[in-house]
């Protein structure tokens, strides 16, 4: 192995790529080495930006070569650290690959390199009388093929589940591209479909799903697309405590007509749907209930006019209001179905204090009321105002779990607050798992307490990754890895 | 491949042989076997409690593979073929089963590989090539020298009939009585033709001329002497003008239906069991029955349902039952998914712990229904869950017929 | 001859009573349903059988087998069509069957629990109880869930459940050093709730899937249970022509209406119900070729809609709704109507061996469905000239093709599951025209740009598609989970 100075690297790659697809720059690069998280920023040699897949595999296979730590970025929207560049290494920035390769539109599928980002996508399969499925949180500059990756909840989350990618190709440590699936098979014209009949298909076709590029690059996949329908109509349901919700969506989902679902408390509420910030942000957050069900129902028009009214007459036994508007924001119906097709997601709320920390985790629906108690206790204790704190809850297709996270708004400029929200952000993410939550994508500190509590997984990811990866170059550090 | 049959299809289409009579008749039913393992479990759609749903007595008791139907199968193949000697736990693998029919019968509805036929086969096979097993050289001795299961005295089949009744020994309706009830379970005897009397039904009896019908030795292989005992039986019957004949025993019943598999003639009176005559007879007499007390359940013996298919008898003991009891219950596994009392005499003289366990478990099935009485319709139940219910206090075993008699004034 | 020093340990292990090494045991275990074509009649003997109770034995088993280097075989229900359970070269065979109870059904989350060996069936008898079901798979009730769900794919209900992995919340695994890997929510050892199937991290929540225990053993599942509903309508829809069903079957499945749906061509429904191959044939004849079984379930609203929606796609592509004119409909109904188990699935099974049975089948292709149309026709143009099948005097192939289609949720795709005339053990369909007509079968596929992701039976003997990017990463990574090679030595290698 031969070690290279910095700028024989930058040299190297930009052989490969062409050097205005390499960023040197260093007001440039603070903008790679960080993001709004507590992750510590980490300066990158340089970004290389490379155009296909070619040239994706023989920056691996230099960085292989000369073990060149790699971080792999498509549009950089995760804030939770996860594209923060490992020490001594290169950023792979894919935003330059940003290609849909094909749209099936038989078949409601898209082929789409891991540039494409949602907006792209969305204005692209608008025009085939589909739509894609949007994340919660995200913007839609996020990038589709790394949010469907993640497993990042979806707004449709409720109806369709979470596995929205099929299969991909990935650039492999050693620069080989593996694809999954049908996509291995040469002579398969849509291959689109999961395959298993091979050796520990379900182990090669799944690991790369969560793996935060600690296993490979994901250059391309084919994403499922739904329909747009006749009718879209979108429903608001208050509760004052969170409590009282829980039976409401146990049973709503039994009836499966929602085609997105998400719960949030009026912070959050407020967030999408202020337009001036901060002000509008805090007048809405006094008259919105405490928590509010939001859901959509598409489809034919007779369609959605049954739907409603087996709902309205579900909720008559509850006791509980159904409003195709909130009566406290004239125009909130269509905001929200604006949100849901293009999200504006966290850059837009994070600018109401400045930065926005998240603590993504899965959790039974049970178990909500002790991880609020716990939040809102924590809270008090680190001095940081309750109202504050954003808590949205996305149902997944199964009745009863759900994906929950913790928002946190701090000030950038204001050292003070950023400390009080950093310390009531770790002290929660502690008190969290050791109330059981499920931090099934781990970031920053979670990876720790994640994997202090499953050391078994953690080993046998170790041991793979050490398979595919000996030369651990794939976002090293990331994961305990 | 169907279509027009020509001289060359016909010979190379797949035919499946109608007629089976030795073991190796069955080889080709051996390796359409697949362990779909229906033979292990009640029939799916009927499934109602997790906690009964097992089938196969010997396979739930010792759960190796080869304790089922699907793993005697293979214990068939292996000896056709020459892969599998004899050997004693070949021994146990076959005398293990009770002969419940469950996999038959279940079977039936997916593949057809007839594994309790097969069963039965491969124990004739072990009793011409090794011998009969213990248990069943005895059965053998004492049905041949004393025509009847136990070895006891042929004069004493009748002793239990009371005082100063004497049916006739010619009639058109006879009552085949069989070995349990004549030595063992003599109430039941007692009962039926208390309930007969009551009734105004009039049947003769063979006296000593009854022998064992042969039942317990085709099923564990000893087939000539169940044949002849069983032609004797069918002879005597058809001489005394017999134009029915009734049973109370399950196991007498499945055997005179069986003749015929055997090369005999078809017999010359009509099978029934003694419930299928009295439950008409009793719908004009509901004012006059005193209910039993409590609720009542209903075990299906294997030889009356299964068995007897495609004509079981399963409503007959529950109409009575119905007419005699505040309440008829049902336990999840009844009718054709009936688990065994694991009472045949092959198992229960050679095996008894199994037998035992058997009827404890369907006692405790029994007890989940909360009813006070488990009524059954064949004295080898009767006898073997008695045996195993001193251990489950409030569920008392009995034979319709003592029910009957008892609420019948 | 096994090592009377590892028999020993084993027995200190399970008891006496739970191990075997008599042939007369454990010839039962030599053969399954691959070989139930009659070539191939590998049987293929364990030299000891095991009966664990629980996942530390199992744990304790394979520690002890690795020791002695013998090779250790998790043996299911047995129901799989490819061998997975024969032993290649002797072995263990670690029997799951005293495995079998139902650790927890949780409501309010809709999962249940079970240990491996705890089949199909006797988990639906208890979630009917609480208005849930699981999804049924396009196999008999009687599959284990732990070895189903490793490598089952379809089911009726696949239109609106998914196909097979999309039903795992977790798994308990026993890796062959003899630790136990949990995967998703489970892997948090203090808090062990049973919510989530993916990570924590890299997603190995499916790394027992088509790993035939070659890289551990499954002593635990956890699946996903979903409400069943107040009303159940099955409904049947018959077409003459294959281009209209798949407009209309496609059209259906955009309209994202009926909760299970399935297309069955040619080898129909009927023929489950025929004791001969002769009766089969007179019952293919009289009923239509295509048919659409659907299951609408819902409130009354939602099954009113959806007969509506359904009646006009049969109505705008020539389809008939023939539901009420089934001769067996009042079974079918109770059938759906429990949920315990379905006609579907329990009849299936004379799919394999039933005397009346008149296909074989073969193989899962996968496709785009509006490829189907397309892929129909090319099959009967390979019957037509086939030297037998294509024989008016030999037999009627309009009437023996078949095909089953089992799509995904929104119909992006499908599986079609093919079958070729005769019956299975047909010593002159296997010999004769099987390997004939596989060869020019795989060629059509391919050349249609289909993708062939499992043969079995006919279609080529126990040969899987394989994923050939996946082979050389796959052997690295046994070798470091399984360096000696004794979990299901050699399960890959074809027969």
């Amino acid at each position: 192995m031969l070690l290279l100075t910095k700028e024989h690297i930058i040299e190297d790659v930009s052989k490969i790529v062409g050097s205005k697809n390499v960023i040197t720059h260093t007001k440039k690069l603070e903008g790679f080495s960080k993001d709004q998280s507590f992750t510590r920023p980490v300066m990158p040699i340089c970004v290389v930006q490379p155009t296909c897949n070619e040239d994706v595999q023989e920056v691996v296979r230099l960085a292989n070569r000369h073990h060149i730590p790699l971080t792999p970025r498509s549009s950089g929207t995760n804030n939770q650290g996860g594209a923060v560049p490992a020490l001594n290494g290169l950023v792979v920035d894919l935003s330059k690959m940003n290609k849909i390769l094909e749209i099936d539109d038989r078949a409601w599928m898209a082929s789409i390199e891991a540039g494409v980002t949602f907006k792209q996508l969305q204005g692209e399969v608008k025009k085939h009388g589909l739509r894609v499925l949007t994340p919660v949180e995200l913007p839609s500059e996020a990038s589709v093929l790394s949010t469907y990756l993640d497993f990042a909840p979806l707004y449709a989350w409720t109806c369709y589940g979470e596995e929205n990618l099929t299969t991909m190709s990935v650039v492999l440590p050693n620069g080989e591209t593996l694809k999954t699936g049908t996509a291995s098979m040469p002579t398969a014209e849509k291959p689109y479909c999961h395959a298993f009949g091979a050796p520990f298909a379900g182990l090669l076709s799944y690991v790369w799903f969560q793996s935060q590029g600690t296993l490979g690059i994901v250059t391309q996949s084919w994403v499922k697309l739904k329909a747009r329908r006749e009718s879209e109509k979108i429903l608001f349901l208050p509760f004052s405590k969170v409590e009282d919700s829980f039976r409401v969506i146990y049973e709503i989902k039994r009836l499966r007509y929602e085609k997105e679902m998400v719960m949030m408390n009026k912070m959050d509420l407020a967030l999408v749907l202020a337009d001036r910030y901060p002000q509008e942000v805090i007048s809405l957050r006094e008259s919105l209930p405490p928590w509010t069900l939001i859901m959509t129902l598409r489809g034919r028009e007779d369609e959605v006019e049954y739907q409603e009214e087996d709902l309205r007459e579900l909720m008559s036994k509850f006791e509980v209001t159904i409003s195709s508007e909130l009566p406290e924001v004239p125009g909130s119906d269509n905001k929200l179905l604006e949100e849901i097709e293009d999200p504006e997601g966290w850059p837009k709320w994070s600018q109401f204090k400045g930065a926005r920390n998240t603590i993504p985790f899965i959790a039974s629906v049970e178990d909500i009321p002790v991880y609020n108690k716990a939040a809102f206790n924590l809270a008090e204790r680190h001095g940081y105002p309750k109202e504050d704190i954003g808590c949205t809850a996305v149902p997944s297709d199964g009745n009863g779990r759900l994906h929950y996270a913790f928002s946190f708004a701090r000030d950038l400029s204001d050292p003070r607050d950023t400390g009080r929200a950093c310390s009531l952000y770790m002290s929660a993410c502690r008190e969290l798992a050791k109330l059981g939550a499920y931090f099934s994508r781990p970031y920053g500190i979670m990876v720790e307490l994640m994997y202090n509590r499953a050391p078994t997984y953690h080993e046998t990811i170790k041991k793979i990754k050490h398979i595919i990866d000996p030369n651990n170059i794939m976002n090293p550090g990331k994961l305990m890895l | 491949m169907s279509g027009k049959k020509t001289e060359k299809s016909l010979k190379q289409t797949y035919i499946f042989p109608m007629v089976r009579r030795t073991l190796e008749d069955y080889y080709e039913d051996m390796l359409r076997c697949y362990k779909c393992s229906y033979c292990r479990w009640v029939f799916f759609p009927d499934a109602r409690d997790e906690r009964f749903v097992y089938q196969c007595p010997s396979g739930d008791a010792f759960r190796f593979l080869a304790y089922y139907a699907s793993g005697r199968m293979e214990i068939a193949r292996g000896i056709v073929e020459g892969r599998l000697p004899w050997s004693k736990t070949v021994e146990h693998i076959l005398y293990t089963c009770t002969t419940c029919g469950a996999c038959e019968a279940l079977c039936e509805n997916i593949n057809r590989c007839h594994p309790l036929q097969i069963i039965e086969k491969l124990r004739e096979k072990y009793v011409t090539e090794i011998g009969p097993t213990p248990a069943y050289k005895r059965m053998m001795e004492n049905v041949k020298k004393h025509h009847n299961l136990y070895g006891e005295s042929d004069r004493k089949r009748f002793d239990w009939l009371p005082d100063g009744i004497n049916p006739p020994k010619n009639a058109k309706i006879m009552y085949f009585v069989g070995c349990t009830s004549s030595y063992r379970q003599k109430e039941i005897a007692k009962a039926t033709l208390s309930v007969l009397n009551k009734l105004g039904v009039k049947v003769g009896l063979l006296y000593n001329n009854e022998w064992c019908c042969g039942g317990p030795l085709f099923r564990g292989g000893v087939t000539a002497v169940a044949k002849e005992s069983l032609k004797h039986n069918i002879q005597a019957l058809e001489r005394s003008g017999a134009e029915k004949v009734i049973f109370t025993c399950a196991g007498c019943l499945r055997a005179f239906k069986e003749g015929e598999e055997y090369g005999l003639a078809p017999p010359r009176f009509e099978v029934l069991h003694a419930l299928q005559v009295v439950s008409p007879l009793l719908k004009d007499l509901k004012n006059q029955l005193k209910p039993i007390e409590g609720n009542v359940t209903y075990h299906d013996p294997c030889y009356l349902g299964r068995h007897l298919a495609p004509f079981p008898i399963y409503e007959a003991p529950r109409e009575v039952l119905r007419l005699i009891s505040s309440k008829l219950v049902e336990m999840p596994r009844n009718r054709i998914n009936a688990f065994c009392c694991g009472g045949e005499e092959g198992v229960r003289e050679e095996f008894a712990e199994l037998a035992v366990e058997t009827a404890r478990k369907r006692l405790a099935e029994a007890k989940t229904t909360g009813a006070q009485t488990l009524a059954t319709a064949c004295p080898f139940c009767v006898q073997n869950l008695s045996g195993g219910s001193k251990e489950f206090e409030g569920v008392k075993v009995e034979d319709v017929m003592m029910l009957l008699d008892r609420a019948l004034q | 001859m096994a090592d009377q020093d590892l028999i020993n340990r084993l027995i200190d292990i399970v008891g006496p009573e739970w191990v075997s090494e008599d042939p007369a045991v454990t010839i039962a275990y030599s053969r399954d349903m691959h070989a139930y074509i009659r070539f191939g009649w590998e049987t293929r003997r364990p030299d000891i059988v095991v009966l664990p109770k629980n996942s530390s034995e199992v744990q304790n088993i394979i520690r002890v087998a690795r020791g002695f280097k013998i090779p250790v075989i998790p043996y299911g229900s047995g129901l799989n069509i490819f061998g997975w359970t024969l032993p290649r070269c002797g072995g263990i065979i670690v029997d799951l069957a005293r495995m079998n109870q139902i650790i927890e059904i949780n409501e309010e989350n809709a999962t249940a629990t079970v240990e491996a060996g705890c089949p199909h069936f006797k988990l639906q008898s208890e979630l009917l109880k609480r208005r849930m079901f699981i999804h049924q798979p396009g196999a008999c009730s009687s599959i284990y869930l732990g070895s189903h769900f490793t490598h089952g794919c379809c089911s009726k209900a696949t239109a609106r459940l998914g196909h097979i992995e999309r039903q795992i919340v977790g798994y308990e695994m026993v890796l062959p050093d003899g630790t136990m890997l949990r995967t998703g929510s489970l892997a948090d050892c203090r808090a062990q709730k049973r919510i989530w199937p993916h990570g924590p991290g890299p997603d190995l929540g499916h790394i027992p899937r088509y790993a035939e225990g070659a890289l551990g053993i499954v002593t635990q599942v956890t699946i996903k249970c979903h409400p069943l509903d107040e009303n159940v309508w099955p409904f049947w829809v018959a077409f003459d022509d294959i281009d209209n069903t798949i407009k209309a079957y496609i059209e259906l499945l955009h309209a994202e209406v009926c909760t299970g749906s399935s297309l069955y061509a040619g080898f129909k429904y009927i023929g489950y119900f025929s004791d001969s191959p002769e009766v089969a044939y007179r019952q293919n004849k009289i009923h239509p070729e295509f048919m659409l079984i659907l299951s609408l379930q819902g409130t009354k609203r939602r099954i009113k809609f959806e007969e509506k929606v359904v009646r006009e796609i049969a109505n705008k592509y020539g389809g008939r709704v023939i539901t009420d004119q089934l001769p067996f409909y009042q079974m079918f109904v109770d059938s759906h109507l429990n949920m315990t188990s379905s006609l579907y699935s329990e009849y299936t099974m004379r799919y394999f061996g039933y005397p009346g049975t008149v296909g074989a089948p073969g193989g899962m292709v996968w496709a785009p469905i509006y490829d189907v149309a397309e892929y129909w026709k090319r099959l009967t143009l390979l019957y037509m000239n086939d030297p037998v099948l294509g024989d008016p005097d030999e037999s009627d192939f309009e009437v023996n093709r078949s095909m089953i289609l089992y799509p995904s949720q929104s119909g992006h795709y499908t599986l079609i599951e093919a079958a070729i005339a005769g019956h299975p053990v047909d010593p002159r369909l296997i010999k004769e025209i099987a390997p004939r007509f596989a060869e020019k079968f795989v060629r059509e596929i391919t050349d249609m740009g289909l993708a062939i992701d499992a043969k079995y039976g006919w279609a080529r003997r126990g040969e899987i598609g394989t994923i050939s990017s996946y082979s050389e990463l796959a052997s690295k990574i046994k070798t470091a989970f399984d360096p000696d090679d004794v979990m299901n030595r050699g399960v890959w290698s074809i027969f």
